[in-house]
């Protein structure tokens, strides 16, 4: 049993590995391309080039213009595509597997809670925090907007992302610099703390959840009210109290669900249909 | 319908990853742009070229292509020195790597400087950002193409120009390659005169390449690129047949 559940997480970290290292090896085999000196195996490509927002801030000027705002490239907007279709199976898994964003910040995590241990992740008062949880969508329309009136990145100066990522490079803002320092030392304490206040695409596909097919949900009938899901969600969401979780927060990272934390197999799972169906079955 | 991590990992891995090879094998994944600058979508110059959408990505040779002006004019305009590397190969980025910050810091010459110059040289609208200068090359180079055509013009370019480079100032992201005698292996900064100069003959070379060899001289990694071929494939042709005449 115990193995059962560790495996989950293990296999989404063997996943999150995975895309961390693609992305900080792409990043590097470009900077060295630009100066001359080509990696074997690997084809390298600017950070905005393989960014899946970059597809979702240029599509204003790709249907207005036919062209793309400056760096962005036809691959981001395929990459964006391909993010859409996962969302719309599972909801957000590109920010709970993939996004090496997410990720980072989930690693130094463990290191917060080993420092604050059951008091990590609990420091933002429920109604500050109940508020900040929307400033995502303030930065997304931000972002939206002006870049289609300057057809410019003009989040990629504040983008902790992209200073994680070229931070070697000569070419990030300060503001990069400030806003990668500020999540690091406020991962410490939150869990994911710009996933949850400020990242702008982790807002748009946050809405994934409510047409997700695949859903997250709670069997209501064999859940013993634990509270298990609620402790193991990273986003703080209450598990415990919903049937389906549609919360706009949710990451799909599973560490909810009885393959996790949840003690009951079977009651909270990713799931097509309801599962007090299969209880009610059961029961006949 | 349950599923697990294994499902959503392998979902997951097989819809990004594998849509993304996908998209290599069908020709469709394009990391770096076209470079085509967006066009005028009205008025009198709809259907044109906008010099402000200029990248600084874009090398003399790409402006060649979009706009009437040669990559030479553009290299005179600038003072850049083509004995280092051909005009055509001299990127808009490589203006700020060369000139940066002038007037004490209150302007730059850069990829907007350009913008304007090829605004100016090809009767195009543009109105460029309050630091930006020239250097005073362009201003001769427009005059003696007779493309100024006003005194208000000519007066907003005397206000806002330095003096020109000195002959032989390169860009930090231009290196001079000096072939090494026993290193024989094809680097980004490899030229085909190198490769010519290990025993290759051009028409080896040409037949790898399939198009023809104008330059000698020229970077083999910048010219593959600019003839949209694949750098790491020709690379490895190229490598085996320099391997093979190894003394």
């Amino acid at each position: 049993m115990k193995r059962k559940k560790t495996g989950t997480q293990r296999i989404r970290l063997a996943v999150q590995i995975l895309f961390f290292v693609v992305v900080a090896l792409v990043s590097v085999a470009h900077t060295l391309e630009e100066q001359g000196v080509t990696l074997p195996f690997v084809q390298g490509a600017s950070l905005h080039a393989i960014c899946p927002f970059g597809g979702v801030v240029t599509l204003y000027r790709l249907v207005t213009d036919g062209t793309y705002v400056q760096k962005i490239h036809e691959s981001a907007v395929w990459l964006m595509g391909l993010v859409f279709l996962s969302t719309l199976a599972f909801g957000p898994v590109f920010c709970g597997w993939v996004c090496p964003m997410g990720s980072f910040q989930e690693w130094l995590g463990k290191l917060g809670k080993k420092l604050f241990k059951r008091r990590y992740n609990t420091f933002v008062p429920p109604t500050v925090d109940r508020i900040l949880r929307y400033l995502r969508y303030v930065v997304l329309i931000w972002v939206v907007v002006m870049t289609a009136v300057t057809a410019k990145l003009v989040f990629s100066n504040y983008d902790p992302y992209y200073a994680l990522f070229n931070f070697y490079t000569g070419e990030v803002a300060i503001t990069g610099y400030v806003a990668l320092g500020l999540v690091m030392v406020l991962s410490l304490f939150v869990e994911r703390p710009f996933c949850k206040y400020a990242c702008p695409y982790g807002a748009l596909l946050g809405l994934g959840n409510l047409l997700r097919v695949f859903k997250l949900r709670r069997n209501t009938i064999t859940c013993i009210d634990c509270k298990a899901c609620d402790t193991a969600c990273p986003m703080n969401i209450t598990v415990s109290t919903a049937a389906v979780v549609n919360d706009h927060q949710c990451i799909s990272c599973l560490k909810c669900t009885s393959d996790s934390a949840c003690p009951i197999p079977s009651t909270v799972e990713f799931n097509t249909h309801r599962l007090e169906q299969d209880s009610q079955e059961v029961a006949k | 319908m349950k599923i697990g991590a294994k499902g959503i990992a392998i979902s997951v891995v097989a819809t990004i990853l594998g849509g993304v090879v996908l998209l290599m094998a069908l020709g469709s994944w394009k990391t770096v742009s076209e470079k085509v600058p967006m066009k005028f979508s009205s008025g009198e110059f709809a259907g044109i070229a906008n010099p402000a959408d200029i990248r600084g990505s874009y090398s003399f040779a790409d402006v060649e292509r979009n706009f009437a002006v040669t990559a030479d004019i553009l290299a005179a305009a600038f003072a850049l020195d083509v004995t280092v590397k051909p005009a055509r190969d001299y990127l808009a980025k490589d203006l700020e790597a060369l000139y940066g910050e002038v007037a004490d810091g209150a302007g730059e010459v850069g990829t907007d400087s350009l913008k304007w110059f090829v605004a100016l040289y090809t009767g195009l609208p543009f109105t460029p950002a309050e630091d930006t200068y020239v250097p005073r090359t362009v201003i001769e180079v427009l005059r003696d193409s007779g493309k100024i055509a006003d005194a208000d013009t000519l007066a907003r370019l005397e206000v806002r120009s330095i003096e020109p480079l000195a002959p032989g100032k390169v860009p930090e992201t231009v290196v001079t390659h000096v072939e090494s005698i026993t290193d024989r292996s094809i680097k980004g900064n490899t030229t085909y005169a190198d490769v010519i100069s290990w025993g290759v003959t051009q028409q080896e070379i040409e037949a790898i390449l399939g198009v023809p060899l104008k330059s000698r001289t020229e970077n083999i990694r910048s010219h593959l690129l600019a003839n949209n071929l694949e750098f790491s494939v020709i690379k490895a042709k190229l490598q085996a047949l320099v391997d093979s005449l190894a003394p």
